[in-house]
């Protein structure tokens, strides 16, 4: 169930002539990892996700999702930055929308559903629609949505990234306690260093456009991890100069370029 | 003991919910029907002291003798009847083609690329003036009128159905895409919905259109219709028949715009903060 990506490269045709948004890059993510991916904007962190959602085509190169044999699982799911929840649709037929696509039975998808958002603590939203509900709330039932579609890997794309600070810490450690419960493969794509420390197991940081990966860092903390208040404060300050070291003089060329 | 009370409270409360209800109503329909009736005293008063002309401005008395006499001789339901069936008609065959057509070019680029130059040539020309063209072709039975109402129907539903798929947020695609959504559930479960309130600001617009046309249609031929009656009125200088035409005609749309209004709130739930009043 882990992901193998060689030499990816996506070049955008636009009217300025082409932009290469994605150099040769090649990774490989384990089974039931959590990897993390950092780097400036723009430098196509969101267009690598693209690719292995199955959203676009990349230009050179190839992946790999493994994929358990003899199942019907998908084999990803994306958790969108906007959350991407139908405005028309309240929370149930939302979550229940993969179940939905493939042809799952009203009552089955029903049960399965109010499983699942018990589990975020949704349950008694489960006949509201987006707007009535808060942008913390909106994002959990996103997450949940991915969840119950069971995919062999998930593939989410700053999903905390519109949250104000209490929200997202609520739910970075609901992310945690349901990943702990049900291992996935999870590839998170942030710009926050700490969260990418916090949550993942790994992290692979990006240059600027076009996107290569400069560094593959591991991140040896214990697992439960307390988001709140960590153990080993030292080695996370150590981690994070240590990234941003490496960041910094990416993410100052790319705010220039986009002067 | 206690849960009488209760009861009985809660009783109370829901009486005083439903006369507050009737009373908020009530001051809604007097908002509405208070300043016309003012209209209507000022011009009663002014016609009477023939302050102005009785000829092109009858007194509102006399108006309503006439609305009362063409109604009970069965000529106003008659001409009711006519245009009622040419504009619905018209509404409906109209409408659905543009329905259609405007869903699929939002959705299908190359149908968009093929059919936009001709909606942008034929678009500005006021379709009145292709009722010549129209009468040559389909005669100058009924067919013509409810082509020429169809017409009228069918671009605003065009437009607004188009516009109303290509402003879906490119995301929901993607999540339907990721999802697993075949073409045919996307067009289910996004594009329509998708555009719903597009469509249902394109389908008063129609409206609109097709009662327009149905009056300048009926004003240029033939001898039933509400745009018939005026014409006729005028013809003839009677013009107490012109103005009970003009209500009557006014009366319809309103109705129309209104049960419109309600049916959109009914059927979008989630555009309450840009509800499709216009």
């Amino acid at each position: 169930m882990g992901i193998q990506v060689t030499n990816l490269a996506k070049i955008f045709d636009s009217n300025q002539g082409q932009v290469q948004a994605l150099a040769e890059v090649s990774f490989a993510v384990t089974s039931q990892e959590f990897v993390s991916i950092v780097g400036p904007s723009g430098c196509g962190k969101s267009t690598l996700l693209r690719i292995l959602a199955g959203l676009i085509e990349p230009s050179r190169g190839k992946f790999a999702i493994d994929v358990e044999s003899g199942n019907h699982r998908p084999q990803n799911a994306m958790v969108f930055q906007g959350q991407g929840l139908f405005p028309w649709m309240n929370l149930l037929d939302n979550v229940g929308f993969g179940m939905k696509m493939r042809g799952a039975r009203p009552a089955e998808i029903k049960s399965e559903v109010m499983g699942i958002l018990s589990q975020f603590g949704l349950e008694k939203f489960h006949a509201h629609f987006p707007h009535e509900l808060s942008g913390g709330m909106r994002q959990r039932a996103a997450l949940a949505r991915a969840f119950l579609a069971d995919p062999d890997v998930l593939l989410m794309d700053e999903p905390f990234g519109a949250l104000d600070a209490q929200s997202r810490l609520l739910l970075q450690q609901e992310l945690l306690r349901i990943w702990q419960a049900n291992r996935k493969t999870i590839l998170f794509v942030t710009h926050d260093i700490e969260e990418a420390i916090l949550l993942s197991d790994r992290i692979i940081i990006m240059s600027g456009r076009p996107g290569r990966i400069i560094e593959d860092i591991n991140i040896p903390l214990k697992r439960p991890r307390n988001l709140v208040e960590p153990e080993e404060h030292e080695l996370i300050g150590e981690l994070k100069g240590k990234i941003w070291n490496m960041l910094e003089s990416e993410v100052k060329s790319s705010m220039e370029e986009s002067l | 003991m206690e849960h009488v009370r209760e009861r009985s409270q809660e009783l109370d409360g829901r009486k005083s919910l439903v006369v507050r209800n009737i009373r908020n109503s009530l001051i809604t329909i007097a908002r509405y029907v208070l300043p016309l009736v003012l209209f209507f005293v000022i011009w009663q008063v002014v016609s009477s002291l023939e302050l102005i002309s009785k000829l092109f401005f009858p007194a509102p008395s006399r108006i309503l003798e006439t609305l009362q006499k063409v109604i009970q001789d069965g000529t106003l339901v008659e001409h009711l009847r006519y245009s009622m069936m040419r504009m619905l008609g018209g509404f409906f065959i109209g409408g659905a083609i543009g329905l259609l057509l405007g869903l699929s070019m939002g959705w299908l680029p190359w149908l968009r690329n093929l059919a936009d130059p001709l909606v942008a040539a034929f678009h500005p020309v006021p379709k009145s003036s292709l009722f010549p063209l129209v009468l040559i072709i389909f005669g100058l039975g009924e067919t013509s009128k409810i082509v020429m109402v169809s017409i009228g129907a069918f671009f605003p539903m065009l437009i607004n159905s188009m516009a109303g798929v290509r402003q879906i947020d490119p995301i929901y695609f993607d999540v339907a895409a990721n999802y697993g959504a075949s073409r045919g559930q996307i067009f289910r479960r996004v594009v329509l919905p998708g555009s719903l309130p597009s469509i249902l600001s394109g389908v008063r617009l129609s409206m609109n259109s097709a009662i327009h046309i149905t009056i300048v249609v009926e004003m240029i031929l033939g001898k039933l219709g509400l745009g018939a009656m005026i014409w006729l009125s005028w013809e003839t200088l009677r013009t107490t028949y012109l103005y009970a035409a003009l209500i009557t005609i006014s009366v319809i749309g309103l109705l129309l715009n209104r049960t419109l209004e309600f049916v959109a709130r009914r059927l979008v739930p989630w555009n309450d903060a840009q509800s499709v009043r216009s």
